[in-house]
């Protein structure tokens, strides 16, 4: 029995005092606009440039809170569109009633040594405070850089710590996004990184995403699991969720197309653990960005994050 | 005030009607077990748990799990038997605990042979798919007699030599396999035959490859084609059918809705299978794809659970078949 129809039966459901109670909230409609989800702007394409005041309403209208921003460079913003401050695009956003949460950047390095980590620290520095101005919460590492052996890897983190430490002092948390690739493995002193299809790794290799977390300091970097790439690498994403409950802070949620409609992934074994690990901010992800048809996308992408009721 | 305080101040909380409501979030009413519906299993499952002590009474353990059908593996060409006991002694243990021996993956020697050298012995040249394929034929002759007799309906090759496909040709020379396994296996017998996949098949090759490469990963080969899908191509509908195993081919990057969506007409058979119990992880999408297979008017699938030595398949069993009985959407 619902919980509604059980508490109508029992003749509850016109007691004044349950009206502000939230589980009962939970089983109506108003919920659904409670229910607080993120977009990764890089999902509309060219289409939220063409105006981005009456594009971020629309994203609000389809019940969007916060947004996760990427083309950052030097205070401004440029994503299929001319730069904008960063400042002049959060507001607008704001005025729309989205919260600019979070932001991806690549850094301007693939290869970190010990002469370009430097360079490194300099772009952490200058994209904090750029990001701290404007309240951004998060400064997300969309990518990882080359890596080639278990040492390489082990580099990344050290460099992946320090890039936390130098963008907290600037009161911004820092994490790293996934691609499919960090699941392949790596040896030490190996020559490339390797993903079989069938067969061993040969002993000593290691998998590049759990060099990452298992020497990168918890205290310092968080991550942000995408469960669809980590997937496609032939990783469960519930099983990181579960070993990793307070250091995945963030999630992209997409699909193999559109959102809830393939057969390889769970959604809601996902999300489940999400929550129960106590995390609450995600963003919807879409990589087909070019296709003209994005904001459609976008609201299916939301009705279906609405309607169903494993999303909080 | 909260919820619970507020049920204590109406004296409502002795209600055992309630007692499932306690929870902030609400908890659905105990799931409804059916234990009727059509599960099968692959018997490949169990390891060496399916013959510890009596057969017969581990096959009544299964199906005492609601499953009905079975799709078997340890066949044995030169002994006749399946693991260690004859068909006879199989067939009747079986149909005494009410199950139906559906399906039977049995892969010829020769495919694999040369392929899994001895310690420290050179590894002798594997022979070629079309060397190979008279051998292949005489194989099937007596292995589709055997299990008419078990009162199977498919035969099902599991696997191919990993890494044997590296090219176009390479993929329609195994196709070429493939088809005269299947007609010989109807001639002989009329049992249907069938292919079940891995990952491997999954990966794309092109007419000039060396290797056969996952498509969407570190941009592979964007333009060639899928193995699979060569297999699909370049075999009789009539002589192959195809069992698609759904863990390994989201392991090989593929939507296995998409599959059962362009492929309705070839699939036949599912591999249902997770990264170990069934529905725990979060790499499947079961609903969507019973709800697709379904609709394309099949009926047979098979769990599969890895790990086979790990002494706790019966209770891996247990918890994935307790999954789909409680799934509203498993018929």
């Amino acid at each position: 029995m619902k919980r509604r129809d059980f508490l109508t039966r029992i003749g509850m459901l016109s007691a004044a005092g349950l009206m502000g109670n939230q589980t009962l909230q939970a089983a109506s409609r108003e919920t659904e606009v409670a229910k607080r989800f993120g977009l990764q702007v890089y999902g509309l394409g060219p289409e939220l440039g063409r105006d981005l005041p009456a594009g971020f309403k629309r994203l609000k209208e389809l019940g969007y809170s916060t947004l996760e921003l990427a083309g950052y460079n030097n205070g401004s913003i440029a994503l299929f569109h001319e730069a904008i401050d960063l400042l002049d695009y959060q507001k607008m956003a704001a005025d729309a009633g989205l919260e600019v949460l979070s932001s991806h950047v690549r850094p301007p390095i693939r290869e970190y040594t010990t002469d370009t980590i430097p360079q490194l620290r300099e772009f952490w520095k200058q994209t904090a405070a750029g990001h701290a101005r404007a309240g951004v919460k998060y400064l997300i590492q969309a990518a990882i850089p080359t890596v080639r052996s278990v040492e390489e890897a082990q580099r990344v983190a050290k460099a992946y710590t320090e890039a936390a430490q130098i963008v907290r002092e600037e009161g911004v948390q820092w994490a790293f996004h996934n691609e499919a690739n960090v699941c392949s493995r790596v040896l030490p002193g190996g020559e490339e990184s390797l993903f079989l299809l069938s067969g061993r790794y040969p002993q000593g290799a290691r998998m590049i995403y759990d060099i990452l977390l298992e020497e990168t300091d918890p205290a310092l970097v968080q991550v942000e699991l995408d469960g669809m790439a980590l997937i496609l690498g032939g990783c469960d994403p519930v099983t990181y969720l579960k070993k990793y409950p307070q250091r995945i802070t963030l999630m992209h949620v997409k699909d193999y197309e559109n959102l809830g409609e393939s057969g390889m992934i769970n959604q809601e074994n996902i999300f489940r653990q999400f929550y129960a690990n106590g995390q609450t901010d995600y963003f919807v992800e879409d990589e087909n960005a070019m296709s003209g048809k994005q904001f459609e996308r976008i609201a299916a992408a939301a009705d279906y994050l609405l309607k169903a009721t494993f999303v909080k | 005030m909260n919820r619970r305080n507020f049920l204590k101040g109406a004296s409502l909380l002795s209600l055992g009607a309630l007692a499932a409501c306690q929870t902030k979030e609400a908890v659905p009413a105990e799931p409804v077990i059916n234990t009727n519906k059509g599960l099968g299993l692959q018997t490949y499952t169990l390891g060496p748990e399916l013959y510890a002590g009596n057969l017969s009474d581990n096959l009544a353990r299964i199906r005492k799990m609601g499953i009905k059908n079975l799709e078997l593996a340890g066949y044995n060409a030169d002994s006749h038997t399946i693991g260690e006991v004859s068909l006879d002694d199989f067939k009747k243990a079986a149909e005494d605990n009410d199950l139906k021996i559906v399906s039977s993956h049995v892969t010829p020697g020769v495919l694999m042979a040369g392929l899994f050298a001895r310690p420290g012995a050179p590894a002798p040249k594997p022979k070629t798919f079309p060397e190979m394929k008279p051998e292949v034929i005489e194989f099937w002759k007596p292995v589709a007699e055997d299990h008419a007799k078990l009162g199977c309906q498919y035969l099902v090759q599991p696997m191919m030599p990993p890494m044997g496909v590296t090219n176009v040709e390479k993929a329609k020379q195994f196709a070429d396999l493939l088809n005269a396994s299947g007609e010989t296996v109807k001639a002989t017998s009329g049992l249907q035959f069938g292919y079940h996949n891995h990952n491997m098949e999954m990966a794309k090759v092109s007419e000039t490859s060396t290797a056969s490469v996952l498509g969407d990963l570190f941009s592979g080969l964007r333009d060639g084609q899928i193995i699979e899908d060569l297999y699909m191509d370049n075999t009789d509908p009539a002589n192959v059918i195809f069992e698609l195993d759904v863990y390994w081919t989201v392991m090989g990057q593929q939507d296995p809705v998409e599959w059962l969506t362009n492929r309705a007409d070839r699939i036949h058979m599912l591999h249902i299978k997770d990264r170990m119990v069934l529905g725990a992880s979060g790499m499947l999408n079961f609903k969507n794809i019973f709800d697709k297979f379904y609709a394309n008017g099949r009926q047979y699938f098979f769990i599969e659970i890895e790990d086979t030595n790990s002494g706790k398949q019966f209770e891996r069993l247990e918890q994935s078949a307790l999954f789909l009985n409680t799934s509203d959407f498993v018929k």
